[in-house]
């Protein structure tokens, strides 16, 4: 009989010192002399989400970035049709992100001033390698407080190839051969994974090769289908080629716009 | 301090030896601090709000893993032994799949790798933080850091952040002149000695299979294919994990890294091994 109470009191002990923890706990986050005006600010939200879809694709000269100009408050309201979301940084890093547009373009600022400063420095331009890593840097130093902001940098590498990037909001990084991000990444990436990846074909079938004029269409395909699905996606694809040494060319191609 | 070089002090000895000192001493940006929110908001609750699964998809961190880690003394003359680290490489948004072919062995040193699990963005830029102060130290000391202190560095920078919100969970494992060591180090700021760990969402299963099948002598092929079997286990009960499965050995001597194997292929590979159908099939 003693053993059992031994282990009540035991229970007892572990029970009471886990709701010291959660009074504690509770506590700490709303203490006794916070006003409720105080409590209400621990819901503050800096953020806004501005929708639309992005998307990168890379090949073995060549990297082609786009993304939708519709900017939309609540998913519903249509606040501008031509809102551009990539930012060309220079020959061969351009910088295209979604999310919340003021991170989008605090994002951009911090790294155009960084570049900047790298040229003077350096007297020649950052590659996208090194552009890349400063990236996941910039955006884990928010750590804390991070920017709302889904980003891609793409370009091309100091050998002449493609290379595209992939970030999360406080910046793990991937180099990948393509990528999405925004409302329609659950709507892109799988139609690019069939179609650039080959995931669903089985071993022995002809693999159609990664050409620019491919990957263009692709993209299109790929921001038509999303329209078509997707609320905060459309009105205008703006989409950057850069290919290996040759100038960045820019383009606009119309969408749905309802 | 910073662009000082020797040329500033050419002549002046004093001053050269003070310039040597500064130079020496490891650079420390104590006056870094990452941008913070404004006063009196809780990070943690913040993060709750905003990034948590109430976002949006795109907007949640990646995360979700299986890694494990053992080590093991060679069977025959033939083997080298020593430390095989297999990862997944699935991270995951919520529900999506953010990525599949993520690499969860990051280098720390020629020596030295440590896994990713929890968090992929506070593992990259901290595993990084740490193999800036083991290169720095071995520039210093002239001698490589063991795995114990790179460990205990890493554990005691992720302490200093406890209760913030990072979410770290990761084995540093390598050898050093006191031999093969792994170390599992995570952000509530714990740090043990083990010989075979697991770590993730599907270290359960790795350790089902792990504890089954490990042996403390082995030869180099059975502990690759007890590293990749307790992988592929795990990514067929764990819905957070799966991908390829990565390998990386580390002998006496050097460190290999093994091309990346399909998962649902190597399923196919070990039940041909098992001799039986793959799906469970009731005698009727």
């Amino acid at each position: 009989m003693t053993s059992f109470t031994g282990i009540t009191a035991v229970a007892n002990a572990t029970n009471e010192m886990a709701m010291f923890k959660q009074a504690m706990k509770e506590v700490a986050a709303h203490p006794e002399w916070m006003s409720s005006r105080q409590i209400e600010r621990q819901r503050w939200n800096p953020y806004s989400m501005e929708g639309g879809s992005t998307c990168a694709i890379s090949g073995e000269n060549f990297a082609i970035v786009a993304s939708d100009t519709r900017m939309t408050q609540n998913d519903i309201n249509i606040l501008t049709r031509d809102a551009e979301k990539i930012q060309i940084l220079n020959d061969n890093i351009i910088l295209t992100t979604s999310g919340f547009y003021g991170d989008v373009l605090q994002l951009k600022k911090v790294l155009q001033s960084r570049l900047h400063k790298y040229r003077f420095d350096y007297r020649s331009d950052m590659s996208v390698d090194l552009c890349a890593e400063l990236l996941s840097r910039n955006l884990y130093y928010r750590r804390f407080f991070p920017y709302y902001t889904g980003a891609i940098l793409a370009g091309i590498d100091e050998h002449g190839k493609g290379a595209v990037f992939s970030y999360d909001p406080i910046g793990c990084i991937e180099r990948l051969g393509y990528s999405a991000s925004g409302a329609a990444e659950p709507m892109i990436i799988p139609f690019l994974d069939c179609q650039i990846g080959h995931v669903t074909l089985s071993e022995g079938y002809e693999r159609p090769e990664l050409t620019l004029d491919r990957a263009i269409s692709l993209m299109k395909d790929s921001f038509r289908g999303a329209a078509e699905r997707e609320i905060s996606t459309g009105d205008k694809i703006h989409l950057v080629i850069a290919e290996a040494g040759k100038p960045v060319v820019v383009k606009f191609l119309p969408l749905r716009e309802d | 301090m910073w662009g000082e070089t020797f040329d500033d002090f050419e002549n002046d000895e004093g001053e050269m030896a003070m310039a040597k000192q500064n130079l020496i001493a490891e650079p420390a940006r104590a006056d870094f601090t990452f941008a913070k929110l404004p006063l009196g908001i809780q990070p943690v609750d913040f993060m709750k709000t905003h990034f948590a699964e109430t976002a949006g998809k795109s907007m949640q961190f990646r995360k979700g893993t299986t890694t494990l880690a053992f080590v093991y003394e060679p069977a025959t003359p033939a083997d080298k032994g020593g430390i095989i680290v297999a990862v997944d490489s699935r991270a995951s948004s919520g529900e999506y799949i953010s990525s599949k072919s993520v690499m969860k062995i990051l280098d720390i040193g020629d020596r030295m790798v440590a896994t990713m699990a929890g968090g992929a963005a506070d593992c990259q830029f901290w595993t990084r933080i740490v193999a800036k102060y083991c290169t720095l130290y071995e520039l210093r000391e002239k001698t490589s850091i063991t795995v114990s202190a790179a460990s205990k560095y890493f554990a005691n920078t992720l302490y200093g952040y406890r209760g913030q919100g990072l979410s770290v969970g990761s084995m540093v494992a390598g050898y050093d002149k006191k031999g093969p060591q792994i170390f599992k180090v995570d952000s509530e700021g714990d740090r043990c000695q083990l010989k075979v760990c697991s770590v993730g969402s599907g270290s359960l299963n790795a350790y089902g299979i792990l504890d089954n099948h490990y042996k403390p002598k082995m030869t180099d092929d059975e502990a690759r294919k007890l590293g990749l079997r307790a992988i592929m286990h795990a990514t067929y009960r764990d819905s957070g994990s799966g991908g390829v499965c990565n390998l990386c050995h580390i002998t006496p001597t050097e460190k290999i890294r093994l091309p990346p194997m399909d998962v649902s292929k190597l399923w196919y590979e070990f039940a041909d091994e098992l001799g039986r159908d793959i799906t469970y099939n009731p005698v009727e």
